[in-house]
């Protein structure tokens, strides 16, 4: 590309999903991976040393180098807040992963630092890059289907998941890790704002292995504009489920309708271990490096920076799914309609 | 920041989406363009606003060049090919490499000679499912392959766009290339020996001279076997763009890799499209996934001076295949597959 200049790129937190963003930066010809940092010092190292790349001692010693022009921030949801006032401090572009944080307050702040400091802030919504949902969101745009009169949408996964995750998100930690992807997913689509909530969870499952979380959240969203949708999310499928994640998107308009299988089955096994799904639908694998969705996430921030576009997904686009997230948090508490924040 | 130039050479349908793939990848220069078609030039021109060569060989005289694709039609790959080698330019040639055993001993000696590096695009290489399949297998997952059933179709459409192009059986170059490369790459081993019959009619009744449906039984030297089926004679309205499944049935256990579809549907106005193939997606005027990933490799083999991941020998073998199922459809015999 024409004025493109590499981007020189840290990573901040760099356990399961963190270590993914470092191998990505170090694969795509427009960012140079400087280095890492995570207050695991084992898991530091190890990634810093598989990659070839600066294992810094401190959050301070990564954003002091100023040969860095941005940063992922990967550190876990309930931690966001100080490495992005951190990074803004320091004059570094930042992309945040999801949930943007676990309190309006938190939102706020983060909003604030980076304007205040001229810098880039990008939330990573994945799901607004998966293929199949931006062609959905073509035909929408376009009126294929006329005005959405109401969407279904759940992501569902084996307790594996809630085991790994465990309460670090509160006792409805789910709502935060897995949820918000479609509360920012379905307002996007809508191109809406939910204003009302309704929703219940049921619990127990997971608490007797001992993990504090509740087992599945279901909710009734009512959109501004008299859209409405309706969400299961659940984290009790067993263990030997063929996939990592089951999730569907299903949009009925007026005038017509689109159905997204976003776990999307195309590659299968079947073997004496069983049957598993192995086409990874966000984040496959080409030798040794990612493909689509997260990939072309981290490539958008990167030519952001280089070419001082404005970032697609923003704070406030970040703080919109947390406001949504609460009113839930919200109505399960209180068993009445609650109405989201703005 | 190292760069490639690259130019394109054949800016159809296909050569349009190379050149989207290369417009946006940071390590490529795109510096500009050829094509015959005088219209089909000022359009990508003022689209893309890159330069458009008078000729072919003034794009080839550019030193600004280091490598080119080429996406000219399948019965003309050969000379922009023997013109790129002469001019040391590195090649990406579409599939099929050619139509002829001879014409790819020709490229092949050509680029070798002119010590420049030659890659098919076979696309389907850069798809997750099959190099995960692939690890599979490679990892003993299914055992040794007993056999395997593998399906490409197109709508009618697809055929009439290529109407021209002189080579009744044109459904083996379009689409079996693609087949045949992907089950020896899985199989980790070559087809010996064919049968295979072909339907015709429906496309020859509305005046187009190709086969509507070829049906061919592989024997693997290890002796594996392969069913194979392409046509391309589903109803325009078919929902699904490229229908197309792998199964590999092994000792130990099968394997299924299903393209069509892809999870997104829509239904509207009494049309039902399976939207979302991973082939060449287009986001945000952008190509996504594996054609993005076919030229980013490319490229980056190149700048790092490091082997293609696809040999000119494995562009070529898919032809000889490919003669030997033409012949087979001749005869009406089992033929050996020339090596």
């Amino acid at each position: 590309m024409k004025n493109f200049q590499q981007v020189n790129v840290g990573v901040i937190g760099v356990g399961w999903f963190g270590e993914k963003h470092a191998q990505v930066y170090n694969n795509l010809s427009g960012s140079n991976l400087i280095g890492v940092f995570d207050t695991n010092t084992e898991t530091k190292n190890r990634v810093a040393s598989a990659l070839g790349v600066q294992s810094f001692s401190t959050i301070n010693d990564l954003l002091a180098d100023d040969s860095i022009d941005a940063v992922s921030i990967c550190v876990k949801d309930q931690y966001h807040l100080q490495p992005v006032l951190a990074a803004a401090k320091a004059g570094k572009h930042i992309m945040l992963e999801k949930p943007m944080a676990l309190n309006l307050e938190e939102c706020n702040e983060m909003i604030n630092a980076v304007k205040a400091a001229g810098v880039k802030l990008m939330l990573g919504h994945l799901l607004r890059f998966n293929q199949r949902i931006v062609r959905a969101s073509y035909k929408i745009r376009a009126g294929e289907i006329g005005d959405i009169r109401h969407i279904y949408a759940r992501r569902n996964m084996p307790t594996s998941a809630p085991r790994h995750v465990g309460d670090s998100c509160g006792f409805h930690s789910m709502l935060f890790h897995g949820a918000v992807h479609e509360l920012d997913l379905l307002q996007w689509l809508a191109n809406d704002d939910i204003v009302e909530v309704f929703a219940r969870h049921q619990s127990g499952i997971m608490e007797s292995e001992n993990v504090h979380v509740s087992d599945t959240i279901l909710t009734y969203l009512q959109f501004r504009n008299g859209a409405a949708a309706i969400t299961e999310h659940s984290w009790i499928y067993p263990d030997n489920f063929p996939a990592m994640v089951d999730a569907r998107t299903d949009i009925t308009g007026t005038h017509g309708r689109i159905e997204l299988d976003l776990g999307f089955r195309g590659g299968r096994i079947y073997n004496e271990k069983g049957v598993e799904y192995f086409e990874n639908p966000h984040w496959p694998v080409i030798d040794d490096w990612y493909s689509c969705d997260l990939r072309d996430e981290l490539e958008t921030f990167i030519k952001c920076v280089s070419l001082d576009l404005p970032v697609p997904v923003t704070g406030a686009d970040g703080r919109r799914a947390i406001a949504v997230a609460l009113a839930i948090e919200a109505s399960m508490n209180s068993k009445k309609v609650e109405q989201v924040e703005s | 920041m190292q760069k490639l130039n690259v130019a394109v050479i054949g800016v159809g349908w296909f050569g349009e989406l190379h050149i989207q793939v290369y417009s946006s990848l940071p390590q490529v220069n795109l510096v500009g363009f050829f094509d015959e078609n005088l219209q089909r030039m000022e359009d990508i021109s003022n689209r893309y606003h890159i330069r458009a060569f008078q000729t072919i060989d003034e794009l080839l005289e550019s030193s600004l060049i280091d490598a080119v694709s080429i996406c000219t039609g399948d019965q003309n790959h050969l000379s922009p090919v023997l013109k790129a080698c002469r001019a040391g330019k590195h090649v990406l040639v579409e599939k099929p490499m050619a139509r002829t055993i001879e014409d790819c001993d020709i490229m092949i000696d050509a680029a070798q000679k002119a010590g420049i590096k030659l890659m098919p695009g076979h696309l389907l290489r850069f798809n997750n499912s099959f190099i995960v399949a692939k690890d599979r297998i490679f990892k003993g997952e299914i055992g040794s392959l007993s056999h395997i059933y593998t399906h490409r179709s197109l709508p009618k459409s697809a055929a009439h766009r290529i109407s021209d192009w002189g080579e009744y059986h044109s459904i083996l170059f379009h689409l079996a290339v693609h087949d045949i490369d992907i089950i020896s790459w899985l199989a980790d081993d070559m087809i010996v020996e064919v049968y295979a019959d072909f339907h015709s009619g429906i496309l020859e009744s509305e005046g187009i001279a190709l086969s509507d449906a070829v049906l061919s039984l592989l024997r693997f030297k290890r002796g594996a076997l392969s069913l194979m089926e392409q046509s391309w004679v589903h109803p325009d309205n078919y929902p699904i763009l490229v229908e197309a499944q792998t199964q590999l049935t092994g000792s130990k256990g099968k394997i299924e890799i299903d393209l069509s579809g892809r999870g997104g549907v829509s239904y509207t106005n009494n049309a039902v499209h399976h939207f979302a193939e991973t082939y060449w997606p287009v986001i945000d005027g952008q190509t996504s996934c594996d054609l993005r990933n076919e030229l980013d490799v490319f490229t980056k083999c190149l700048l790092a001076e490091d082997p293609l991941p696809i040999t000119m020998e494995e562009g070529r073998y898919p032809i000889c295949v490919v003669t030997a199922i033409i012949e087979s459809l001749k005869n009406q015999k089992k033929t050996y597959v020339m090596s």
